[in-house]
C-alpha cells in the first residue's frame, strides 16, 4: 500500500487526519477514481452506502496493492443529497461498478448517472421503496407476486 | 424418387431459417448451485448473451443487523456463505474488534487459523465435488464429500455445529479445543490426503474431464481485475493476491505457507488451484496445532457492550475471495449500518462478458468453476 499522502497529492487534496480516506464532491468522483486507477495497482472492491441524517454517505473502497508493505484499503467518499441522491457512475472506469452500483440503487435508492441498465438486482422488479433507508417501514404485510396477501399458515 | 432427384430437390430449398431463443438456466436447476438464474439468448446451442438474475435468496440480513446487538448478529454471518461459516464469523469478528479496539488472546488467534483453514478445506471440497458432478462425474462427487465429512466432524467437535457455526466471535473464539482434538485432526487430515489422491487419480487426469475444462471459459488477468474478482478465481489467472499474505491478519505473518498461482485462467486451472490450496490449508492447520500457546481463548465482552461512535471496514481472505465487513456505530449496542462485501456477488459480474460464444455445456462448467454461493450473493 502506498502512503496516503502520495495518493492525496495525486488527487490534489491536502492529507487530513485519517490518511486512508478522502471525501470528494459528487462531480469530482469520476476524475478522482480515474486518477487513482491510472496510478495502477488498485482494485475496486466495494461500493457501499450509509443513510446518515445529513445525506447518503457513499464509499468506494479500493484495494491498494502498490507501494511497499502490506496491501490496504483506500476509501473515496461522497455525500449525496438527501432529497434527490445522485452521483456519477464509474462503470466506465471499473466494470466491477456495474453490479455494485445496481445494489446501492436497489437497496438505498441512490441514482447513478451516465450509465445504462440501472435496475434492481436483489429485490424483485416491482418492489416499492429502498429497504436499507432508515425511513423504510419494515412492518408490512407479506405480499407475494400474483396477489395473495399475507398468504401462508 | 431416386437419391439424386431427392438431393436436387433439397438443394432448391432456401437455407433453413434459424432464430435466437431465450433459455432460463435456473433458478431451479442442479447446475446453478442454488437459486441463481442465467437468462441466456441462444443461437442453436451457442450463447449469444447472458444476464445474471439473482436475489431469490435475499433475506435482508443487512437490514436485520440494524435491529440486533453486535453479539446477537454473529450467528447470522454463517448464513451468508453457508459453505464457509467460520470464515464469515471471522470477518465479522475482525470488524467488530476494529470498531471497538478489542484485543484477542494469542491462543484464540491460533484457534481461528485452525477453524478457518479447516473451513476453507471443507468449502473447496464442495467446489471440487459440485464441479465434477456438473460435468457428470458422479463418482468423484462421493470422494470429495466423504473427505469433507471428516473435516465437518472436526468443526462440529470445535463448535457444536457442522455448518452454521458461530465459532469465531468478537474477542476470540467461543470454546477451547475439545479433548483429543489433535489426534482426531491427525486422523482426519490423513484421510483427507488419501481421499484427495484418489480424487486426483480419478478426475484430474481424466481425458473427458480435461477436454471439458481445458481452455474453456478463459478469464484474462486484466479482465479479472477490471471486474474486481478475488480469491482462487483471480489467482488462477496469474495474479498472486491473497489477504493472508498481502494484508495479513491474526497470526498469518508467523505461518509458513505458499500462495499457489496458476496462469491458464480456464476452468481446469480454477479447479486445480482449489486442490493446491487445500494442501496449503492442511499445512496451516498442522502448524497452528503444533505451535499453539496456552492461555485464555476469549476476551469477555459485557452483554451491553457498546463500541464508540465511528466506523470500521475489515476484510479477510474467505474461501471465495475477499470478504469485507463494514460496520457503522452510533454509540448504541446495535450497529447503525452493516454491509457485507461478498466475493461471489462481484465474481459473477464477469459472466455476461464471458458467456457469449460458449455452448451451454461450457457455460455449466464455467459457472461451476467460479464456485459461487448464493447465500452471500443475495444476502
Amino acid at each position: 500500500m502506498r502512503d496516503g499522502a502520495v495518493l492525496f497529492k495525486a488527487l490534489g487534496c491536502t492529507p487530513r487526519e485519517k490518511e486512508r480516506e478522502v471525501a470528494v464532491a459528487p462531480g469530482e468522483l469520476p476524475r478522482a477514481l480515474f486518477t487513482l486507477k491510472n496510478m495502477g495497482n488498485f482494485i475496486l472492491l466495494d461500493i457501499d452506502a450509509t443513510d446518515r441524517p445529513e445525506g447518503f454517505e457513499l464509499a468506494w473502497r479500493l484495494l491498494d496493492t502498490g507501494g511497499e508493505g502490506p496491501a490496504g484499503i483506500f476509501t473515496v467518499k461522497v455525500l449525496a443529497d438527501r432529497s434527490d441522491p445522485r452521483v456519477p457512475s464509474v462503470m466506465g472506469i471499473w466494470k466491477a461498478a456495474d453490479v455494485l452500483e445496481r445494489e446501492v440503487w436497489d437497496l438505498m435508492g441512490v441514482r447513478f448517472d451516465g450509465r445504462d441498465g440501472l435496475k434492481r438486482i436483489l429485490c424483485r422488479d416491482d418492489f416499492e421503496g429502498h429497504p436499507l433507508r432508515k425511513d423504510f417501514v419494515v412492518e408490512q404485510p407479506a405480499r407475494f407476486p400474483g396477489g395473495a396477501e399475507g398468504a401462508g399458515p | 424418387m431416386n437419391d439424386g432427384a431427392f438431393l436436387s430437390e433439397v438443394g432448391d430449398f432456401d437455407p433453413l431459417e434459424t432464430e435466437e431463443y431465450t433459455l432460463n438456466l435456473g433458478p431451479q436447476h442442479p447446475s446453478t448451485h442454488g437459486v441463481y438464474r442465467a437468462r441466456l439468448r441462444l443461437n442453436g446451442e451457442t450463447i449469444v448473451s447472458c444476464e445474471n438474475v439473482i436475489g431469490y435468496l435475499h433475506r435482508g440480513i443487512e437490514k436485520l443487523a440494524e435491529s440486533r446487538t453486535y453479539a446477537q448478529f454473529a450467528p447470522y454471518t454463517a448464513r451468508f456463505d453457508y459453505l464457509a461459516g467460520a470464515l464469515n464469523n471471522w470477518g465479522y469478528a475482525l470488524a467488530v474488534e476494529k470498531l471497538g479496539g478489542i484485543e484477542v488472546p494469542e491462543r484464540a488467534e491460533y484457534l481461528r487459523v485452525i477453524a478457518g483453514e479447516l473451513q476453507r478445506i471443507a468449502s473447496h471440497l464442495v467446489m471440487l465435488a459440485s464441479m465434477v458432478i456438473d460435468l457428470n462425474a458422479v463418482t468423484g462427487w462421493m470422494y470429495a464429500f466423504t473427505a469433507r465429512e471428516g473435516i465437518l466432524d472436526l468443526l462440529e467437535a470445535l463448535s457444536g455445529s457442522r455448518m452454521m457455526l458461530t465459532y469465531v466471535v468478537a474477542g476470540g473464539v467461543s470454546a477451547d479445543l475439545p479433548e483429543e482434538f489433535e489426534l482426531k485432526t491427525k486422523t482426519a487430515l490423513e484421510g483427507l490426503r488419501s481421499r484427495l489422491d484418489d480424487f486426483q487419480a480419478l478426475v484430474s487426469g481424466n481425458e473427458i474431464f480435461q477436454s471439458r475444462t481445458r481452455g474453456i471459459g478463459v478469464i484474462e488477468s486484466g479482465q479479472a481485475l477490471e471486474y474486481g474478482m478475488t480469491g482462487p478465481n483471480l489467482r488462477s489467472c496469474g495474479i498472486r493476491l491473497d489477504m493472508r499474505r498481502d494484508a495479513p491478519y491474526g497470526v498469518y505473518p508467523r505461518m509458513d505457507f505458499d500462495v499457489p498461482v496458476l496462469h491458464g485462467g480456464d476452468c481446469f486451472d480454477r479447479y486445480s488451484i482449489r486442490i493446491l490450496e487445500i494442501l496449503q490449508s492442511v499445512r496451516l492447520v498442522e502448524q497452528a496445532l503444533g505451535g499453539i500457546p496456552s492461555g485464555p481463548v476469549r476476551t469477555k465482552l459485557k452483554r451491553t457492550w457498546r463500541p464508540p461512535v465511528g466506523e470500521a471496514f475489515a476484510q479477510i481472505e474467505s474461501a471465495r475471495g475477499i470478504q469485507g465487513y463494514h460496520l457503522v456505530s452510533d454509540g448504541t449496542d446495535k450497529p447503525y449500518r452493516m454491509h457485507l462485501r461478498s466475493p461471489s456477488f462481484v465474481n459473477i459480474g464477469v459472466l455476461p462478458e464471458l458467456a457469449p460464444g460458449l455452448t451451454i455445456q461450457d457455460f455449466v462448467a464455467t459457472l461451476a468453476s467460479l464456485d459461487i454461493v448464493l447465500g452471500e450473493i443475495d444476502r
